[in-house]
């Protein structure tokens, strides 16, 4: 009897024991970790539809990864001197080109078979990186939403940044000047300037 | 009875010991001393294209997300609700534009330009437009993890997604629309009196 009793005891001390580092560092190994839970159904509105001109002359994608870490709210893990992480994976697209919303009125002069544009800014017109398009990679402690949400953001900045220096905005300007010269001359004018 | 106690609260205090002694150099193992590369490392990959998208449309569509995991064999649940918004434009690729179909009959100030059919151009669900309304955990339970999360958010888009390949919004009749205005009004802008704009099947 004293050695069933002494044996239950251990058992559940151990057990106590297990469960809680199993849970500090989501250590499970019985249990399927990749069961995925299914959303609701529930239904997509249309909110607003938006009459827009926008002319995308240059698409720059790329794979960018953010890792951040955090001081850890778990005492164990703080006692062990180990520290929260999380590392994002994010493929970015990043699309460039004209908002003709922007052509002012007078933008457009003909004298005979030639065709002055004066076009506006090259611009960036979206930052695409969608949840479908990023991956949590590590996921280590506990990351609120909005501590989530800022890191995207940094990836996001970070995917424009490199859009940027691979110099998005002169790729998507000469491109848009060769399309836009194709156009007007299949529209009947033999001279096209595009400022 | 005092002597059955002490037998077993020494018994446990030395396996707890030996467990702990165990357990400290195996979770230190996990980290690691990260030495600085005397390079930056290239974490990326990157590809520039040049296109000629001309998108006429943008629909703006609004989704809760919310899933709820509750298993006999968990004491307790969780509970995640999001809001979101999608933006979905449509228009035409110029860069399939054949101008050798663009008809001109200079004497009666017409034209008939043909343009490639209209198509989805992009879908961008912004994560700072993605709101989480409610987040809580009961019981044993914790609060859904950023991976989780994001697994149910990727669900999310998709099912945005599908409404747009089932052809529930009519996005593309409204692009078509509004790209005939476009052209219409840029040709007659440019001195043509009898603008037709068709496009391809």
């Amino acid at each position: 009897m004293k050695r069933i009793t002494s044996f239950l005891l251990l058992a559940a001390i151990v057990g106590v024991l297990y469960l809680f580092v199993a849970d500090t560092y989501k250590w499970w190994p019985f249990l399927p970790t990749t069961q995925t839970v299914k959303i609701d159904e529930t239904p997509n509105v249309v909110t607003e539809i938006k009459a827009i001109k926008r002319f995308t002359t240059a698409c720059y994608y790329a794979d960018v990864t953010v890792s951040k870490d955090k001081a850890s709210d778990n005492w164990l893990k703080n006692l062990l001197r180990q520290r929260d992480r999380i590392c994002l994976i994010g493929h970015g697209t990043i699309r460039a080109g004209y908002d003709f919303e922007k052509l002012p009125d007078n933008a457009v002069k003909i004298a005979g078979d030639t065709l002055f544009v004066k076009l506006p800014p090259v611009q960036v017109l979206d930052t695409i990186c969608n949840p479908q398009d990023c991956e949590v990679f590590i996921d280590d402690g506990n990351w609120p939403h909005d501590r989530v949400q800022s890191i995207h953001t940094d990836l996001q900045n970070t995917l424009v940044d490199d859009a940027m220096q691979s110099k998005i905005l002169e790729k998507a300007a000469q491109s848009g000047k060769i399309q836009l010269e194709k156009l007007f001359k299949s529209f009947g004018f033999t001279t096209i300037i595009l400022n | 009875m005092n002597t059955l106690f002490k037998h077993i609260h020494l018994r446990a205090g030395f396996l707890m010991l030996i467990m702990a002694m165990g357990m400290v150099p195996m979770l230190l193992s996990c980290q690691k001393t990260v030495v600085p590369p005397a390079k930056p490392p290239v974490n990326r990959v990157q590809l520039m294209t040049a296109t000629g998208e001309l998108a006429t449309v943008e629909y703006t569509v609004a989704k809760i997300i919310k899933a709820k995991d509750c298993t006999w064999w968990k004491i307790g649940e969780k509970r995640v609700l999001f809001k979101c918004n999608a933006y979905l434009t449509a228009g035409v690729d110029m860069t399939q534009y054949d101008d050798s179909k663009t008809q001109i009959n200079e004497a009666a100030h017409a034209i008939v330009v043909t343009l490639p059919k209209v198509k989805l151009m992009s879908c961008r669900i912004p994560f700072n437009e993605i709101r989480l309304v409610e987040n809580e955990a009961t019981g044993f339970r914790h609060e859904f993890s950023a991976h989780e999360r994001q697994l149910l958010l990727r669900q999310g888009e998709q099912s945005i997604r599908a409404d747009v390949d089932s052809g529930k919004y009519a996005i593309l009749a409204d692009a078509e629309r509004n790209t005939r205005i476009f052209f219409e009004r840029m040709l007659n802008r440019l001195g043509y009196k009898s603008v037709t704009i068709k496009f391809e099947k």
